[in-house]
């Protein structure tokens, strides 16, 4: 696997990893009637550092692995798959915080809204992966 | 696929069999996009196409054709 396309994959996973483990923790805490007390600033802080930390090292290691591959610039077919992952992963953000600014319009807990917001931006980001991932595979013809 | 073909493999056959990775380098890309290339996922830029047609050796549209049903398609190739 191209080195431009694994690191699609590790900001895919880590990002699905990482946050995944944040909104179970919050999912938990909501059901069992904890979730306005369950303190989003440390948590989330907590999530961003751990994201960068599995990041760092698993684009380090990626790098090992090929290290050419990693020295190289980014060439124009790259760019292009690179534009067109970002506009798919804005369309995305844009469509979550409209259906975000729904729930808030309908009155939902400040604290579900702002984790409404959080996943929103996750899942844009996670889209954007999945495009550039696509892109990489099938081409950007 | 696109409506552009090349020969960009016969043609790296041709020059000593060289591979995608050299004329990557050659052309400042990465070997992932002449393979892109190659096999008609990816349609370059003008100046990637030339870039290409350069560091093979040959003219441009001996490298590249354009198989769609416009006018450059009908026209019979200059000798």
């Amino acid at each position: 696997m191209p080195f431009r396309e694994k690191t699609a994959w590790i900001m895919l996973l880590s990002t699905l990893g990482v946050y995944g483990v944040y909104f179970f923790a919050f999912g938990r805490a909501w059901t069992a009637g904890h979730g306005a007390g369950f303190g989003l600033f440390a948590p989330m802080v907590a999530t961003v550092v751990a994201l960068v930390v599995v990041q760092i090292v698993l684009f380090v290691w990626a790098a090992a692995l090929s290290p050419s591959d990693a020295r190289a610039p980014v060439d124009e077919r790259e760019r292009l798959i690179d534009l067109h992952s970002a506009r798919a992963g804005f369309a995305a953000l844009q469509a979550g915080v409209f259906l975000a600014l729904v729930a808030v319009a309908l009155g939902i807990a400040p604290a579900l809204a702002a984790n409404v917001l959080l996943a929103v931006m996750v899942a844009g980001e996670a889209t954007r992966s999945i495009w550039r991932i696509a892109g990489y595979r099938l081409g950007a013809a | 696929m696109s409506a552009l073909s090349n020969r960009i493999r016969w043609l790296r056959f041709e020059h000593g069999e060289m591979t995608q990775a050299e004329l990557a380098q050659r052309i400042g890309m990465t070997r992932q996009t002449v393979a892109a290339i190659e096999q008609g996922k990816y349609s370059p830029t003008l100046e990637a196409a030339f870039r290409i047609a350069d560091a093979l050796g040959e003219p441009l549209e001996a490298v590249f054709q354009w198989n769609g049903d416009g006018p450059s398609a009908r026209m019979p190739p200059q000798t």
